[in-house]
């Protein structure tokens, strides 16, 4: 989506992952907020 | 979590980054909560090629992140840890630019492909209080950035995460660059400050470049006569800061520059707020956390009972030596002076958990020397005045701090004390932003604040709106809260603003979506019912939703104006009339509840959202899990 790149940084502190949240659909906060539930 | 306008040339809408997590600031209930900040953090994270962060787990030491582009890296904090919130910034900014300070151009790849910059890292960290887990600790970015309630400076402490710094060389993509240029232009010519007639805007959408500041006793009565710079967001076009000549109070504005209001001088009171940003704390809190301290000791109180020995001199109240030992105690959890102290520790676990240790709650809720109306939280504005505030907040889970109505009282209340005019007829305004008020639009009895209104379906409404565009508009597509929504205009044609048109033209130049204003404020009461569902999960019910006896049992006070005006009818006649002097009637207030959740279709019996309301929202999967949780609603 024009705007944003679908890319959310996810980082792990407890082992020092790095990785990527990729998704195209993200329309608002909704999703971030869902995964969080 | 950024918006697609970051970083982009959206008027006052380029320059926020909200924050989410489950809290530990509000009282009894740490609720999920949010806050959101200004500056360059989040349009950096758009440039570096991110959206956003999410942040997990806990390091086994201190470290801090650092983003370059696509490159990520945590880094162990080492002498970070322990510093305060500018020198942290400093040193991180030393450490990714090298000798490049100030900076000219610089390259951020290390192959042939350059990718130069001549900015500096946008860094967001915590001070001394996050470290040591104070409630009230908060998150800095640049000299007074904060994301400032509900404690997520000692989230990130408890992680023993320092820093997040990130620079980016990127750029955004725009759906349609010439339809945004448009719309800017075309707000900045109907709708913005113009410098050949200058209009009075405060927190307006129309204010010009002005630092919102509110220094002196009482608030707002003096201002530093220092040569400054105007001081804005990335893409603002009506900055709200300054930098000094002096350096002191950079950046700071609001809450943070009335803390210490009995300072001996202006210098002191500007030094008193750097202080709060520099060891990360909420200042409203502290404001009213010392307020609180001050009257314990009038009172003769404070050296009683179960409150343990209080290390601060009050025959030094007003110095600068007494403010730096009580930021250090918040801080610190100590005396203040590196020893320990069990009342330091009680405060910085914040003031109402403290008079909960000290056997003084409920007297002190019930007096009202305690202002803190509900979840443990400091009052803002004058709940019992401007009864959306408080009803948005008791609802929800932090003081709500939106201001996209506090411009009626503001414009009102100053003009009959000092014996001027209104911008317009109360009935003008009234009909100007009612009718932006989709699906609502029309109703202007949700703006009357009359006495006979005020626990009103009328009231649930404007309630209900005001929660829907502040979920989507201003905290998910990050349009700022001290510039938006834009529903009076002295600029415009017939002062009608441009809320309604603007938000979407703008998000819809950027993204190509086609979003209307009507479809952002059913997202809005999508996201706050799915807040609503995570609070009931957290062990919500009705009962709990209620404000501070001294909200019940007494007449509001004089916050920020002496008699809070705003818009109210008599034997039908519209007009400003004064509404401080009234306390909210409890059992009223519980009719109005019944109102609230009927409208939203929850159950009126517990609060809890029901599975018609949620699936109507396309949320069956948070009524599935509500239901297993046997928190549904029955309706």
């Amino acid at each position: 989506m024009n705007g944003w790149t679908g890319k959310i940084l996810r980082i792990n502190l407890s082992d020092r992952k790095i990785s990527v949240i990729e998704t195209r659909q993200l329309t608002d906060l909704i999703l971030l907020m869902s995964l969080l539930l | 979590m950024t918006s697609p306008l970051t970083g982009t040339l959206a008027p006052a809408a380029s320059g926020r980054t909200e924050v989410q997590t489950i809290g530990v600031q509000s009282y009894p209930v740490g609720w999920y909560t949010r806050s959101n900040f200004g500056g360059r953090f989040g349009a950096m994270l758009k440039f570096a090629g991110w959206d956003g962060i999410v942040i997990e787990g806990k390091a086994d030491k201190p470290v801090w992140v650092d983003i370059r582009n696509e490159k990520v890296k945590i880094c162990t904090a080492g002498q970070l840890w322990g510093m305060d919130t500018w020198t942290t910034q400093q040193m991180i900014w030393g450490e990714v630019m090298g000798k490049q300070i100030p900076v000219n151009w610089s390259n951020l790849s290390d192959d042939e492909n350059p990718k130069r910059t001549t900015q500096k890292p946008a860094v967001l960290t915590i001070g001394p209080a996050g470290e040591k887990l104070s409630k009230v600790a908060c998150l800095i970015h640049d000299a007074g950035n904060a994301a400032g309630q509900g404690g997520f400076g000692a989230i990130w402490g408890s992680k023993n995460l320092k820093a997040i710094s990130v620079i980016g060389t990127g750029d955004i993509d725009v759906h349609d660059p010439n339809a945004l240029i448009g719309a800017r232009l075309w707000q900045k010519k109907n709708y913005a400050f113009n410098l050949q007639r200058l209009r009075s805007g405060g927190t307006m959408f129309q204010s010009p470049p002005s630092p919102g500041l509110i220094y002196g006793n009482p608030p707002g009565s003096a201002t530093p006569q220092i040569d400054h710079r105007p001081q804005a967001c990335v893409g603002c076009h009506s900055a709200c800061r300054a930098r000094y000549k002096d350096k002191l109070g950079n950046e700071a504005s609001c809450f943070a520059t009335v803390f210490y209001w009995d300072a001996r001088t202006l210098d002191i009171q500007r030094m008193a707020s750097d202080l709060i940003n520099q060891y990360g704390l909420n200042a409203v809190e502290v404001i009213y956390g010392l307020l609180y301290l001050v009257l314990l000791n009038q009172y003769g109180v404070l050296r009683s009972g179960n409150i343990p020995e209080c290390p601060l001199d009050f025959g030094d109240y007003g110095s600068y030596q007494f403010v730096e030992q009580f930021v250090k105690m918040v801080a610190y959890g100590d005396d203040g002076k590196g020893n320990n102290s069990e009342f330091g520790k009680d405060i910085s676990g914040g003031f109402v958990r403290a008079a909960d240790k000290w056997g003084r709650l409920e007297e002190d809720l019930t007096s009202g020397i305690l202002m803190f109306p509900y979840w443990g939280l400091p009052i803002h504005k004058e709940p019992r005045a401007q009864v959306y505030w408080g009803y948005g907040t008791i609802l929800g889970d932090r003081d709500i701090n939106e201001h996209g109505l506090d411009w009626l009282k503001w414009d009102a209340s100053i003009a009959k004390l000092y014996g001027g005019t209104p911008m317009a007829e109360a009935e003008e305004v009234v009909k100007i932003i009612t009718d932006k008020m989709e699906p609502f639009q029309g109703n202007m009895s949700m703006l009357d604040f009359s006495d006979e209104n005020i626990y009103s379906e009328n009231m649930a409404m404007l309630v209900a709106w005001h929660r829907y565009y502040t979920r989507f508009w201003k905290q998910s597509a990050l349009f700022c809260d001290w510039r938006w929504p834009d529903f009076f205009n002295q600029y415009a044609p017939g002062n009608i603003g441009s809320t309604g048109e603007a938000e979407p033209r703008f998000l819809n130049a950027v993204t190509g979506k086609g979003m209307t204003f009507l479809d952002g404020i059913n997202l809005g009461k999508k996201i706050w019912n799915l807040d609503h569902a995570i609070w009931t999960l957290q062990g919500r019910h009705r009962d709990m939703v209620h404000f501070a006896p001294f909200i019940y049992n007494q007449p509001g006070t004089a916050i920020d104006v002496p008699n809070a005006f705003m818009p109210g009818r008599k034997n039908g006649k519209w007009d400003y009339y004064g509404y401080t002097n009234r306390n909210i009637d409890k059992q009223q207030f519980e009719q109005f509840k019944t109102l609230f959740y009927n409208l939203l279709e929850w159950d009126p019996t517990t609060g809890y959202p029901t599975r018609k309301a949620l699936e109507s929202l396309e949320l069956k999967y948070v009524a599935d899990e509500l239901e297993k949780s046997g928190k549904l609603g029955v309706g």
